[in-house]
């Protein structure tokens, strides 16, 4: 049998930036597939996937139960018994394929309105950032040069994962990209700020982590009982500010 | 009208379909591991099958029932009441108020369904009932549960032909679905399978695995041949619900129910989705082998699997109908 089908550069789209950009496809099963941008951490190939990601979420497509956008990839999940009568085998998979290429084939469509700027207030006293000085040190510059470096760029949600609303951000400057702790934390304390290579997030909930801890935002990233429940979306700018242990203990300001 | 914790198992938690359209946030879908014996368990009581069900994994729990309750079994394992009378699997049974059911020890499948006409009295969010436990939300107070606890139920229960202070009452039928165990467990190729060398891609459907004994509802952790091959440093992505990740060591890991959305391992392989169930309860002892599958073949048989729990669906309605009215 032949394991591997060619669904290499299926598509070409333009990016905001005037470039173009080849998609292909790999099925992940038979209740998904992926459209592919070149792998890369970038934030116009990532205007890319948000912009498929927004098209295929405002034509709810019946059978579409989930799209998961990452840095690269946009995944489509379908649920193939959503068709009725039953189709020849194969054919639902090929369809919902057909349908999702039509629709972001017609070139980018998003608008300035759907781009959301967040600004978090983050922390950085010593006492909540276990990792901080350990860090400066590492990388020999001043602790509170890493703070400005970490706080001066405007950062992507690149992707959600790991668990509920855990943002994946960046791209982190260069002189302070830090690599994973050797050995994670069993317990990282919810709203916790961590560095891990080019990469910048924020622990929503309590759980372990291998993240450099650096700081810490008193907002919650997470509430259950919100819709949607997690303060960050794919493809937010996240702009970071520094405040005082006090602001952070006095958060929300009365 | 409740069900009480005696003791508790090694991992009990309630579970529906899981809770898709949210995954983009990081939030996993969840649901049970093995969704034909899940769906059969409701409904052979009557529920629709998109009703929470509790699932068990061995060691399994003693639950009691404070009010008469009418309940299926399916899965692994076996069942035995207080008053020492075998729950029969695959059929409906009137468990009287009072009594208690111990899921005792199996080598054979890792978990059993209970289901309870009407169902529990729980907290969906997001649209499930299923259990979060990265979030501690849904299913019965986001957590498995402990010794004490006391789930009430929806219903009370009120059949003819019983009488109210039965202990255990099976009632006039069932209905088994056939599952080969033993049979391999089928794959699609995933994005990174060329960069396998060729003798392990040989190996991965040639050789037996075994699963490691902490295989748990976010993973499987395999043991067998060392698959070797080009390393490449990956951008993490969506994974899904079977999807084989091959890791540092070289050994696999296929992600379960409660799968984080996004991972950074090279995947190599995707499980047919018509084999989830059958995989979740692949027994630790029993040699475990993979073979390809088409695209095209792996819709069909979901599908055909879709199709012959609907045509269930119905059949069984009718059969609890007919009893509820009398003609037993």
């Amino acid at each position: 049998m032949d394991l591997l089908s060619d669904y290499s550069h299926v598509l070409r789209v333009n990016a905001p930036d005037g470039s173009t950009v080849p998609i292909s496809v790999e099925w992940q099963g038979e209740t998904a597939f992926a459209l592919i941008a070149p792998p890369a951490i970038d934030i116009a190939i990532h205007a890319v996937i948000r912009d498929f990601f927004l098209r295929l979420s405002k034509a709810s497509l019946h059978y579409v139960t989930d799209l998961i956008p990452a840095y690269h990839t946009l995944t489509i999940v379908f649920d193939p018994t959503a068709f009725l009568p039953p189709h020849p085998g194969g054919a639902i998979g090929n369809l919902v394929l057909d349908e999702v290429l039509r629709l972001v084939g017609a070139g980018y469509t998003t608008t300035q309105k759907e781009k959301r700027t967040i600004r978090l207030p983050v922390c950085y006293h010593p006492s909540l950032a276990p990792d901080l000085n350990a860090l400066a040190a590492e990388l020999q510059i001043d602790t509170e040069e890493l703070i400005s470096l970490h706080c001066s760029p405007a950062y992507r949600v690149f992707m959600l994962g790991f668990v509920p609303g855990f943002a994946y951000m960046g791209p982190v400057d260069a002189r302070i990209a830090a690599p994973r702790l050797a050995r994670p934390r069993q317990r990282v304390p919810a709203g916790s700020v961590g560095i891990a290579g080019a990469q910048t997030g924020i622990y929503p909930v309590e759980s372990p982590g291998g993240w450099q801890l650096i700081g810490q935002t008193p907002v919650p990233l997470f509430t259950p009982n919100l819709l949607p429940p997690c303060l960050l979306q794919p493809g937010d700018e996240v702009i970071m500010y520094p405040i005082t242990l006090d602001a952070f203990h006095q958060w929300p300001v009365s | 009208m409740s069900m009480l914790v005696i003791k508790k198992g090694t991992l009990d938690t309630f579970q529906d379909n899981g809770r898709t359209g949210w995954q983009h946030l990081g939030i996993p879908v969840g649901g049970y591991m093995d969704p034909v014996s899940a769906k059969l368990a409701n409904l052979l009581v009557g529920n629709s099958p998109h009703e929470a069900v509790l699932e068990i994994f061995f060691p399994g729990p003693v639950l009691q029932f404070t009010a008469n309750a009418l309940i299926a079994i399916t899965g692994a394992g076996s069942v035995v009441s207080s008053d020492g009378i075998d729950i029969e699997y695959n059929r409906p049974t009137v468990v009287g108020a009072g009594s208690s059911l111990s899921w005792l020890p199996t080598s054979v499948g890792r978990i059993s369904y209970l289901a309870i006409r009407g169902g529990w009295q729980l907290t969906p969010w997001l649209g499930s009932f299923s259990t979060c436990p990265g979030v501690a939300q849904s299913g019965w107070l986001g957590r498995a549960l402990q010794k004490n606890d006391a789930i009430p139920f929806r219903e009370t229960l009120h059949l003819p032909f019983v009488p109210e202070n039965v202990s255990v009452r099976p009632l006039p039928w069932k209905h088994e679905v056939a599952s080969d165990t033993k049979d391999p467990i089928r794959l699609m190729p995933d994005s990174q399978l060329s960069l396998l060398s060729q003798e392990s891609l040989q190996h991965l459907t040639a050789t037996p695995f075994l699963l490691h004994p902490n295989s748990n509802r976010m993973s499987y952790s395999l043991m067998g041949c060392h698959l070797t091959g080009q390393r490449r440093e990956m951008i993490s992505s969506a994974v899904m619900w079977g999807s084989l990740q091959w890791l540092p060591e070289g050994q696999l890991q296929i992600f379960m129910a409660d799968h984080p959305t996004t991972g950074g391992y090279p995947r190599i392989a995707q499980v047919a989705a018509a084999d989830r169930g059958r995989l979740a309860q692949w027994s630790l002892q029993q040699p475990l082998f993979f073979d390809w599958i088409t695209r095209e073949k792996a819709e069909q048989i979901l599908l055909e699997q879709y199709s012959y729990l609907t045509r269930l669906e119905k059949a069984l309605h009718l059969r609890m109908v007919s009893y509820l009215t009398g003609s037993s």
